[in-house]
């Protein structure tokens, strides 16, 4: 799976502009675009409420996500954003439509798949060691202890946190917490991260450490990443595209291409007129109303 | 006798919450002055004893003064019989709530985390609870005379239920997050059990182990004073038929520190089990 990532760069440019040209191909075809990490065909989601009532939160949503592209996925609040993730990372099966992950149906959580979410404190188990919590998802994978060790050391040095694999995650600051939660992705080895709000709960400063530590990690392990947030200065200064959901019922509203280069800073770019002018147009898109014709 | 005790706990549990709202310290009773508490406590109780004894509203010989009674535990406290009563019930209490806990903890966590389970089974699990052990008595003395098999059955029943609902209880507080992050990791479930669903849960259990821990022992004494079954209920009960009001108090007091002892064991493991409780973080660090 790695072998064939290297040989990605010049074909990366061709799956994208393909991705683009899929986005409202529908479902109904069942091919799945080879070169995609990802893919996400006419997925729709209803629940029934208590009362009876039919709800719809996803509208037959599409799109493709490249090999190593980083991905935001940006929208009102109350568009289901979180659902949309969860059904990309098979923690929910959609009401209609499909979901690829390297060309295969997704039916559970695929194994080159990470996953973090905004609520460290609930995500990392407070009576595990953050070492423990590390190496929770590398169980599976029935490594040795001190393979399982290494990575875990590796992963944390990774993210910036020295030796703290003793410490309790609660003993920890609210950006260290998501650190280790960003070290766990990191030690599962995953080809692919999905990220939930991950810097939501964390002060302005430390988001934007976190976000470059992200950039940084991307780019060191090759890893295809997709993020959820309501941050929209986040997104442009984080993807290679950004994916701007409508409101409830969702559905894709606008793709914005970030063509912002593969160095990011947070002084230079985001004071670079293009980052302003994308920005920009990611917010008027999330901001039209529902149901205003004009594309 | 009890009595200190309870004063005790509750000075410790002002101590331990008075520094969390007053970080400037002051509020905390120094370990000299609750020990002056303590001792001045006893005292008072025993001088009460004292006075009720020597005063005569209880009638002539049916409560032994200070000196009789220590004199009587003297003489009681090293005989055979004295150690058989006290192995008789605390046996009996220990293999009913081990049982209570073998069967209480895996049928709990089932029907906690099956809400068809659930729904089905709590309308049962309010109404048997609420059936006092003493009632059944008579029953289960039918079925198999004055035994420990039939103690340890009405034990069963005493303690079953407290277990049975904190289980219940304790996977349910499984969060949903939580629960997320072990499918997307594609955990299997026998590590899910061990990592996600008994350490969330084990909080719960440990507060059900204390509650029933203590509801067994008095279960246990009870029936022996009412069934005569082998015991200290038996030795208490049977001494003061037979007039010997001394020897009967012996029993009495064994009884409460048998009670003080388990309930200090059964907190200690509920705080030990609790160490990354948020309630309970930074009080041990």
């Amino acid at each position: 799976m790695r072998d064939t990532r290297t040989a990605q760069p010049a074909s990366q440019h061709i799956a994208r502009t393909q991705a683009g040209r899929l986005q409202n191909a529908g479902a109904s075809t069942g091919l799945v675009d080879s070169g995609a990490r990802m893919s996400v065909r006419g997925v729709s989601k209803s629940y029934t409420t208590d009362r009876g009532v039919v709800k719809q939160v996803l509208a037959s949503v599409s799109f493709d996500v490249a090999p190593e592209e980083f991905v935001a996925i940006v929208g009102p609040s109350g568009a289901g954003k979180t659902t949309l993730l969860r059904a990309l990372a098979g923690l929910m099966p959609p009401t209609s439509g499909e979901v690829y992950f390297d060309g295969s149906p997704v039916t559970a959580p695929p194994e080159r798949l990470a996953l973090v979410f905004q609520d460290y404190s609930r995500s990392l188990m407070p009576w595990m060691t953050v070492e423990k919590n590390v190496t929770l998802p590398l169980r599976r994978k029935k490594l040795a202890k001190e393979v399982q060790k290494r990575l875990s050391s590796e992963a944390l040095a990774a993210v910036g946190l020295g030796d703290i694999g003793t410490h309790y995650p609660w003993q920890l600051s609210g950006g260290m917490q998501q650190r280790v939660a960003i070290a766990r992705a990191i030690a599962y080895q995953p080809d692919a991260l999905l990220m939930d709000e991950p810097f939501a709960s964390v002060d302005a400063q430390t988001r934007s450490d976190l976000e470059d530590l992200i950039l940084a990690l991307k780019k060191q392990y090759r890893m295809t990443i997709v993020v959820v947030t309501h941050d929209i200065d986040e997104a442009v200064y984080m993807s290679d595209r950004v994916i701007v959901l409508s409101g409830s019922p969702t559905s894709v509203r606008q793709v914005v291409d970030v063509a912002l280069g593969t160095h990011r800073d947070q002084l230079v770019t985001k004071s670079l007129p293009e980052f302003v002018e994308l920005r920009n147009t990611v917010l008027t898109a999330v901001r039209r109303p529902v149901g205003d014709p004009t594309a | 006798m009890s009595a200190p005790a309870v004063g005790a706990r509750r000075d410790q549990r002002g101590g331990r919450t008075a520094p969390l709202r007053r970080p400037s310290a002051g509020g905390r009773p120094s370990t000299l002055r609750r020990a002056v508490e303590i001792v001045l406590l006893i005292v008072l109780v025993l001088a009460a004893w004292q006075i009720a004894a020597t005063s005569g509203t209880f009638g002539q010989n049916s409560w032994p003064t200070l000196g009789v009674f220590w004199s009587t535990a003297v003489e009681t406290v090293p005989t055979q019989a004295y150690w058989v009563a006290i192995a008789n019930t605390m046996v009996s209490w220990a293999i009913g709530l081990t049982i209570s806990v073998l069967i209480a903890i895996p049928v709990g966590l089932l029907i906690g985390s099956t809400s068809f389970l659930r729904r089905l089974t709590t309308p049962t699990v309010d109404f048997m609870r609420t059936i006092p052990s003493i009632i059944l008595v008579p029953l289960a003395v039918l079925l198999y005379g004055s035994t420990n098999q039939m103690k340890i059955i009405l034990i069963v029943f005493a303690s079953v239920w407290p277990l049975l609902l904190q289980a219940v209880y304790g996977i349910r507080a499984v969060e949903p997050v939580a629960r997320e992050t072990f499918s997307a990791y594609g955990v299997r479930w026998r590590d899910r059990v061990r990592f996600l669903y008994l350490p969330t849960a084990s909080p719960y259990l440990a507060t059900g182990l204390r509650l029933a821990a203590i509801a067994s022992l008095l279960v246990a004494i009870g029936i022996e004073i009412i069934a005569s079954a082998p015991g200290i209920g038996y030795q208490i009960g049977v001494k003061q038929a037979n007039g010997l009001a001394a020897s009967s108090f012996v029993y009495l007091i064994t009884a409460a520190i048998l009670g003080l002892i388990v309930t200090g064991i059964f907190t200690a493991v509920e705080r030990r089990a609790m160490y990354w409780h948020p309630s309970r973080r930074g009080t041990n660090s």
